[in-house]
């Protein structure tokens, strides 16, 4: 219920604010080049836990460029941050993620996201873990794990 | 008219997407003010001339909902119109939300046409 409920708000809200097309990667991903990033956050409410995102460095500068609409970093100048944006993508993922979980009544506090390089061993970690969920966001693999405390 | 537009937001994304999508819904702004945190809003409310405050609540050092509740505390920013544009949308919060007094609530991701809609409804004229 979870990874499913997870593979469709990530998808739906993926698409609606990076105009990427989005869909599971249910295979080995494809070569990526390091950095990687993870971007997580914690929710607390009738029941709590954490949500992690885990990108190549490379989607989360495409990802930015998207969301700002521009075709140059330079056009977007210091409000180009490319963390900053994945922070904001997996903070949408996780408001919209609780209401499918847990109904529209209760309230959950989230932490505000934080982002961290994550060394190439971890991420190739993340793409053999079962519990997290793989998609494709055109040719880029990125991957989100949902753990409940 | 121009519009002066205060935006309340730890990511500077949004704030920067808020206001591209403000300018391509054709919003006619003035100054277009921003803040990471609720403590800076309060700071910007306090020496500026704001029409409009967006204000996200998930923030660190000052949240949204304790912002909102200095201003209406406040005589001199109690009048000016808040819009909440946030991801977290339980019916419960946007009840407590709209009882602060905060005029609208717009949930994350949102389109230019919400943007525009709720300038044109709280400020009036075309936009």
């Amino acid at each position: 219920m979870s990874k499913n409920a997870l593979t469709q708000v990530f998808s739906r809200i993926a698409e609606q604010m990076t105009f990427m097309f989005v869909e599971p990667l249910d295979s080995p991903p494809p070569p990526t080049e390091p950095p990687y990033m993870c971007v997580s956050m914690q929710f607390i409410g009738p029941f709590s836990g954490v949500l992690s995102l885990y990108a190549p460095g490379d989607l989360c500068r495409q990802v930015a460029m998207n969301v700002l609409g521009v075709d140059d970093p330079m056009e977007a100048g210091s409000h180009f941050k490319p963390c900053d944006t994945m922070c904001e993508l997996l903070n949408v993922t996780c408001g919209n993620l609780l209401p499918e979980l847990a109904g529209r009544e209760p309230v959950f506090n989230l932490t505000p996201p934080r982002a961290f390089e994550i060394e190439t061993t971890d991420w190739e970690a993340i793409t053999q873990d079962p519990d997290a969920q793989g998609f494709l966001m055109e040719d880029f693999p990125v991957y989100l794990k949902l753990i409940r405390t | 008219m121009a519009y002066n537009i205060l935006v309340v937001d730890d990511s500077a994304t949004v704030r920067a997407v808020i206001r591209k999508t403000l300018e391509l819904a054709g919003v006619d702004l003035g100054e277009f003010l921003e803040a990471e945190n609720g403590k800076e809003g309060l700071e910007v409310l306090r020496k500026s001339w704001v029409d409009l405050v967006f204000c996200d609540i998930n923030m660190p050092v000052m949240n949204g909902e304790e912002m909102i509740r200095a201003m209406r505390e406040d005589e001199e920013l109690r009048s000016i119109p808040v819009v909440v544009v946030s991801t977290e949308a339980s019916a419960t919060r946007i009840e407590a939300l709209h009882k602060l007094g905060v005029q609208d609530y717009i949930k994350k991701p949102f389109t230019p046409e919400m943007l525009r809609n709720v300038v044109k409804t709280l400020l009036g004229g075309e936009s």
